[in-house]
C-alpha cells in the first residue's frame, strides 16, 4: 500500500489521552476466535522459527485446558473468542523519527515521546497495535553493547535468537495461568533488552504501548536480561483511548537480574477505562542482585496485576512501590508477590491505594518464604484511602513462612482523609477541593518520588484530574 | 459416617496455589453421640436448658466461623443445642464452667447457646480435655447472642490428646451497645480447627477476641476469624499470639468486613507468631474488606524468631536460649490465661504448659 | 456595625451535643493584642477553633463578624483569605507536602496571585533563620517527625509568611522548653511590630506574654467570659490563679 491517508483525530472528553484514530484500510486483522489454524497463520506471517511455532501451538492447547480463576474481579464483559489478535499498521520499522508517518507520529507526539527523547532518554520502542512501529537506539547505547530491539527482530536475529530461545517464557510459563497460555500462543511485538556484564546505563530506557483498533488485544512480550554487575532503569508507560467494545491486554514481562546486577522497572499504567488489563510480570533475581518495581495503576476497567519477584540467589533483594487509583467503573486488583528461595534474601512492599466514585480497589499480595531462605526478611506496608462510600477497598495479603530463621512484618491501614488535615489546610486558605487533592497527592508521594520527573508530574496530574472527576 | 468437608472458608478468595482459601476436615468416624459435659453451679438469674430446641429458630441467623458445613453436620445428626439464658439486668459474678472431658475412641458433637438478655452479663468457661493418648473427634458449635447493653465473655481452653481432632465453631451477634468477648487457648489435639464469626449488627456493639496457642510436634492449628460490621460506631479488636515448634503447622485467616453504612466503625487485628524450629509452617492472611468511607481499620502481623535483643538481655541475666524460649512461650499463653476468672482452670493450663515445655 | 476587626456577638457553641460556649461576646479592634486565659475545659480552644470555622463545632446562636462581614456561615478557607490565621495547639503531620510548598500554596490561594519564587525563598530563608529553624526543614514533609518545639516554630513561620490581619494563637507555648518559648515570643513580637495585626493569644501559662504588649486580658470560665481587664490582669492571675473567677460565674 502506498501513502498513509491522513486520518481524523477524534477528541473524546477532556483528557489528553482520550483520542483515537478511525480505522482505515491501513489496518487489517486476522479472523477473530482462536483456532490452531489462526495461530499457525500468525506464526507464518511473523516468520517465526519452527520452535516458536510449536511453542505457540502448545500454548494454545494449554490455554484451552486451563480455567479462568474463581477469585478476583469478573471478566464476564470480555468476549475472548472474538478479539482480533493481530492488527498491523501500514509501516515498516523505522530507524529515524522523521520517517514515521504523520498520523502515527502525532499520536506519540501527544504522548510526549519526542520531548522524552530530547531529554536524554536512550531510545524509544513504540508499539502501535501489536506491532512495533518505531525503534531508535541511540549510538551511545549501541556502543556500550546494550542491545535494545524489537522482540520479533531479536527472535529472528542470528546473534540474539539463541538467547531469546533460552529465556523466552521460562519465567512466566504458559502453564502458569490461562492468560499466560494465551500470551504464549498469540504474543506479538514487544522489546528485547540485553545489558552486558558491568555496563551501567546512565539514563532510562523507555517504551510505550498503545491499543487502537476495536476489539484488538495486545500481547507484547518484554524480555530484559541484565547481566552480572550491570545496571538498568527501564520505563514502561502506556495509554489507550476509549471504545465501546471490550479491549484486552495480556502482555508478559520477564526480567532476569543476574549476579550483583541492578534493575529498576517503572510503569505508569493508564489504559483507557474499558480495558481488561491481564498483564503478567515476573523477575528472577540471582545472588546479590536487586530489582525495584515502581508502579502507578490508574486506568483500565479491570486489572489483574501482581508483579512477582523470585529471589533465587543468596542476598537477592526486591522492592515494590506502587499506587492504585480506582475510580468510577473500575475494578483494579493489584499487588505484588515476593518469593524467597535462597538465604538472606530481602523484600519490601509499599503500596498505596485510593478508591473513589464507586471504584473498587483490591490489594492482593503473597510473601512466600521457603525452607531454604534462612535469614530472609520481608516487610509489607499497605495503606488504603477511601474517598467516599460508593467505593470499595479490600486488602488481602498472604504470608507463608516455611523456616524459623525469617522475619516477616506486615501492616495495613484503611481509612478516609482526616478531617483535621482538611481543616488545617483550609485554615491556610486552601479551598476544600484543593486540600483533598493535595492530601491525596501527598498520600501518593512515596511512589511519585521514585518515578522520573515527567512521570511524577504525569501522575500528579492524573490524580488531580481523577479528584476533579474529569477522567 | 465419614466427614469430608471444606471448612474455615475465607470470605475473599485468593490464589489457589497458596492453599489458604479453606481447610479440609476429613474424618472416618464410626460413632456419633452428643458430648457429655459437667457444668458448675448455675447462678441465680441464669437458666440452663438441656434441650433448647425452642431457641434454635431465634438463634439460626447467627453465622459461625467454620462456615455452613458444621451446622449441616449437626443438623443431619439431629443434635439439639443446650442453652444458658441470662435474665435481664442479671450481672453474673462467678463464671459458669463447662468441662468437656472427652473419652478415648469417642466421636462426639455438641451444640451450645449462650443468650444474654438486655443489660445482663455473664462469663462462661469451656474446657476441652482428654487423656494424653486418646483418639477421637469433638465438634463443638457455640452461638452467643447479646441483647442490648449485654455482655458475654466466653473462654475456651483446649488441651486434648495428641490424636484428637477438635472443631471449635463459634458465632456471635451483638445488639446495640453490647460487648462480646471470646478468649481462646489452643494447646492440644492433633488437628484443631477454630472458626469464629462475629456480627456487630447494631450501634456501638463491640467484639474482642484474644487467642493464644502453642503448637509442637506434628500438630496443626487452622483458624478463621470473621468480623462483620453493619452497625454504626461498632468496634472490634482481635489479637492472636502464639508459638510454633517441631513440625507444627498453623494457618490464620482474619477478616474485618466493613459493610456499607457502618459509619464510625473501627477495627484492629494483630497477629504475632514466634517460630521455634526450622520445620514449622506458618500461613497468615489478615484481611480488611471495606465498603464504607467513614471507618478506620488496621492490621499488623509479626512473624519470626525471638529477637536478638531479648535473647541478649536474658543471657545477661543467666538465662540460656532454651530457657528463654520457654519463657516466651509461657508468656504468650499467660497473656490470655492470666485473665481467666477461675483458679482451677488457670492451674490446669499452667500444669499442662509445664509438662509440655519440659517434656 | 462596629469598627472592630473581630466582633463576636452572643455565640453559643456545642460539640457532639455538648454545650461549650454559652452566649459569649468579645470584640477585638485593629492592632489590639488580647489574651484569653482560663482553667482547663473552659472553652478557650473552642473559641479559637470556632473563629476559624472548625466544622466539628456547631454555632447554635449568635453571630461572628470579621472586618465588617458576617462570617458565621463562611467556610474556613475563605476566612483565611480574609486575613484570619490560627496557630494550632497540636499541629498535624501532613505527609507528602513539603513545608515550603505548603506555605507557597497557601500564599497563592490567599493573595490570589502567583508567588514570585526567588523573593519567596529569600523571605522564607530569612524568617527561618530568625526563628532558629534549620534550612533543611523547608524541604521536609509538613510537620512529619518534627519535635513539639519545631512544630510550633513551623506555625509561627507560617504566621510571619502569611501576614494575616488577625492571628489566633492557641496554646502556642505549651510543651516548649525555655529556648523555644523565647524564640516563639520573638516571632510573635515581630508579627506585632511589622503587621500591626490583631492577636488573640490563648494560653494558661504566661511566659510567652512577658515581652509582648497586652491591651486586654479576658478570663473564660465554663464557656463564658467572666472578667475583662488590661495587661495587669495577667499578673493577678499568675499570683492568685483562677479560683476567684470560678466562683464568680453564674
Amino acid at each position: 500500500m502506498a501513502d498513509t491517508e491522513k486520518t481524523q483525530i477524534n477528541d473524546i472528553d477532556h483528557s489528553m489521552y482520550d483520542f483515537r484514530y478511525e480505522e482505515t484500510e491501513d489496518f487489517y486483522r486476522i479472523k477473530s476466535g482462536l483456532t490452531p489454524e489462526i495461530v499457525e497463520t500468525l506464526s507464518k506471517e511473523k516468520g517465526d522459527p519452527e520452535w516458536m511455532k510449536e511453542f505457540r501451538l502448545n500454548s494454545l492447547k494449554i490455554y484451552n485446558e486451563l480455567k479462568v480463576p474463581e477469585w478476583g474481579p469478573s471478566i464476564e464483559g470480555l468476549d475472548i473468542e472474538n478479539i482480533a489478535t493481530y492488527v498491523r499498521p501500514n509501516t515498516k520499522m523505522q530507524a529515524k523519527w522523521e520517517d514515521v508517518p504523520e498520523d502515527i507520529k502525532d499520536t506519540f507526539e501527544k504522548l510526549g515521546i519526542p520531548e522524552a527523547e530530547r531529554t536524554s532518554l536512550a531510545g524509544v520502542g513504540a508499539q502501535y497495535d501489536s506491532e512495533l512501529v518505531y525503534h531508535n537506539v541511540q549510538d551511545e547505547v549501541a556502543k556500550q553493547g546494550v542491545v535494545y530491539m524489537g522482540f520479533e527482530e531479536a527472535l529472528k536475529s542470528e546473534q540474539w535468537g539463541p538467547m531469546v530461545k533460552e529465556y523466552f517464557m521460562t519465567l512466566v510459563t504458559p502453564k502458569d495461568h490461562k492468560f499466560a497460555a494465551l500470551h504464549g500462543a498469540v504474543w506479538s511485538g514487544g522489546s528485547f533488552v540485553y545489558v552486558p556484564k558491568g555496563v551501567h546505563l546512565s539514563f532510562p530506557l523507555q517504551s510505550y504501548f498503545r491499543l487502537n483498533a476495536k476489539g484488538a488485544g495486545q500481547y507484547e512480550h518484554t524480555l530484559i536480561i541484565v547481566d552480572e554487575d550491570a545496571d538498568l532503569h527501564f520505563i514502561e508507560g502506556c495509554s489507550a483511548p476509549k471504545y465501546n467494545v471490550a479491549n484486552m491486554h495480556a502482555g508478559c514481562v520477564e526480567l532476569f537480574v543476574k549476579k550483583n546486577a541492578h534493575l529498576r522497572y517503572s510503569t505508569i499504567e493508564n489504559w483507557s477505562k474499558n480495558m481488561y488489563n491481564l498483564n503478567t510480570k515476573r523477575a528472577k533475581v540471582e545472588e546479590g542482585g536487586k530489582i525495584e518495581w515502581v508502579s502507578g495503576s490508574f486506568g483500565s476497567h479491570v486489572s489483574y496485576l501482581y508483579p512477582e519477584s523470585d529471589l533465587v540467589g543468596k542476598n537477592a533483594h526486591a522492592e515494590f512501590t506502587g499506587i492504585t487509583f480506582a475510580g468510577n467503573g473500575q475494578n483494579l486488583d493489584t499487588g505484588a508477590k515476593m518469593v524467597h528461595r535462597a538465604p538472606d534474601t530481602t523484600s519490601l512492599i509499599t503500596t498505596k491505594s485510593i478508591s473513589k466514585g464507586g471504584g473498587i480497589s483490591t490489594y492482593r499480595s503473597a510473601v512466600y518464604i521457603d525452607k531454604n531462605s534462612k535469614g530472609a526478611k520481608a516487610s509489607v506496608s499497605c495503606q488504603s484511602l477511601m474517598l467516599d462510600s460508593e467505593s470499595r477497598s479490600d486488602t488481602i495479603p498472604a504470608m507463608t513462612v516455611l523456616t524459623d530463621d525469617a522475619d516477616v512484618g506486615h501492616e495495613a491501614k484503611i481509612g478516609r482523609i482526616s478531617s483535621e488535615a482538611i481543616f488545617y489546610l483550609m485554615s491556610r486558605g486552601i479551598p476544600e477541593d484543593e486540600a483533598r487533592s493535595m492530601i491525596v497527592s501527598g498520600f501518593a508521594n512515596p511512589v511519585s518520588k521514585e518515578l522520573p520527573l515527567e512521570y511524577a508530574v504525569e501522575m500528579n496530574n492524573l490524580i488531580r484530574l481523577e479528584m476533579k472527576g474529569t477522567l | 459416617m465419614n466427614i469430608d468437608k471444606k471448612i474455615n472458608n475465607i470470605p475473599s478468595l485468593t490464589w489457589n496455589w497458596l492453599k489458604m482459601n479453606s481447610s479440609e476436615l476429613k474424618v472416618n468416624s464410626e460413632l456419633k453421640e452428643k458430648s457429655h459435659f459437667s457444668i458448675s453451679k448455675i447462678p441465680h438469674g441464669v437458666t440452663f436448658v438441656e434441650d433448647a430446641e425452642k431457641y434454635m429458630m431465634s438463634i439460626a441467623p447467627v453465622e459461625t466461623g467454620t462456615g455452613k458445613e458444621i451446622s449441616a453436620i449437626l443438623f443431619d445428626n439431629e443434635i439439639i443445642p443446650s442453652a444458658l439464658i441470662v435474665d435481664e439486668k442479671t450481672k453474673v459474678e462467678e463464671p459458669v464452667i463447662c468441662d468437656f472431658s472427652c473419652k478415648d475412641k469417642h466421636y462426639s458433637y455438641s451444640s451450645q447457646i449462650i443468650y444474654a438478655k438486655k443489660d445482663s452479663e455473664i462469663t462462661v468457661i469451656m474446657n476441652f480435655s482428654s487423656e494424653t493418648k486418646a483418639h477421637g473427634l469433638n465438634i463443638v458449635q457455640t452461638k452467643l447472642y447479646a441483647e442490648k447493653n449485654a455482655k458475654i465473655h466466653l473462654i475456651t481452653t483446649q488441651t486434648l490428646g495428641k490424636e484428637f481432632i477438635h472443631v471449635n465453631d463459634i458465632g456471635t451477634l451483638g445488639e446495640e451497645n453490647s460487648k462480646i468477648e471470646v478468649s481462646q487457648i489452643e494447646l492440644g489435639s492433633k488437628k484443631a480447627y477454630v472458626g469464629v464469626h462475629s456480627l456487630l449488627k447494631e450501634y456501638q456493639s463491640k467484639f474482642v477476641s484474644n487467642t493464644a496457642y502453642y503448637c509442637r510436634d506434628d500438630q496443626e492449628l487452622d483458624m478463621n476469624y470473621v468480623v462483620k460490621h453493619t452497625g454504626r460506631k461498632t468496634d472490634c479488636n482481635m489479637k492472636v499470639a502464639g508459638a510454633l515448634n517441631g513440625n507444627s503447622k498453623k494457618t490464620y485467616r482474619g477478616t474485618i468486613d466493613f459493610k456499607n453504612g457502618c459509619q464510625g466503625a473501627t477495627g484492629d487485628e494483630q497477629e504475632e507468631t514466634l517460630l521455634l524450629s526450622p520445620s514449622v509452617v506458618n500461613n497468615s492472611i489478615p484481611v480488611i474488606l471495606c465498603d464504607e468511607e467513614d471507618v478506620a481499620g488496621e492490621h499488623g502481623a509479626t512473624i519470626g524468631r525471638m529477637s536478638e535483643d531479648i535473647l541478649f538481655y536474658m543471657k545477661s541475666r543467666g538465662i540460656n536460649k532454651e530457657s528463654a524460649q520457654r519463657v516466651l512461650c509461657q508468656a504468650k499463653i499467660n497473656r490470655v490465661a492470666s485473665k481467666i476468672p477461675d483458679e482451677n482452670t488457670k492451674k490446669m493450663i499452667s500444669k499442662y504448659m509445664d509438662e509440655v515445655l519440659y517434656e | 456595625m462596629s469598627d472592630k476587626l473581630v466582633d463576636i456577638q452572643d455565640i453559643s457553641v456545642s460539640i457532639d451535643s455538648k454545650q461549650v460556649l454559652n452566649k459569649l461576646s468579645l470584640s477585638i479592634g485593629k492592632g489590639e493584642t488580647h489574651v484569653l486565659m482560663g482553667p482547663n475545659g473552659a472553652g478557650k480552644s473552642t473559641l479559637g477553633n470556632t473563629l476559624m470555622g472548625n466544622p466539628i463545632y456547631t454555632v447554635e446562636n449568635g453571630k461572628i463578624f470579621f472586618d465588617g462581614q458576617d462570617i458565621t456561615e463562611l467556610s474556613t478557607d475563605k476566612r483565611a483569605a480574609m486575613g484570619m490565621f490560627l496557630s494550632f495547639q497540636n499541629p498535624l503531620e501532613v505527609p507528602g507536602i513539603s513545608l515550603e510548598n505548603f506555605i507557597r500554596s497557601s500564599l497563592q490561594q490567599i493573595t490570589g496571585e502567583k508567588v514570585k519564587l526567588f523573593q519567596f525563598q529569600k523571605e522564607l530563608k530569612a524568617n527561618m533563620q530568625f526563628l532558629d529553624m534549620a534550612e533543611t526543614y523547608s524541604s521536609r514533609d509538613l510537620n512529619v517527625g518534627f519535635s513539639g518545639g519545631e512544630r510550633k516554630k513551623s506555625e509561627i513561620l507560617q504566621l510571619l509568611m502569611l501576614k494575616p490581619k488577625f492571628a489566633i494563637l492557641d496554646e502556642t507555648d505549651s510543651g516548649l522548653d525555655v529556648d523555644a518559648v523565647r524564640t516563639v515570643s520573638k516571632g510573635i513580637l515581630e508579627y506585632q511590630k511589622n503587621q500591626n495585626g490583631s492577636l488573640l493569644i490563648i494560653t494558661h501559662s504566661t511566659k510567652i506574654l512577658e515581652s509582648l504588649n497586652v491591651d486586654y486580658t479576658h478570663v473564660i470560665v465554663k464557656g463564658k467570659i467572666v472578667k475583662t481587664g488590661d495587661g495587669s490582669l495577667v499578673k493577678e492571675i499568675n499570683d492568685r490563679g483562677f479560683e476567684q473567677f470560678i466562683n464568680q460565674e453564674n
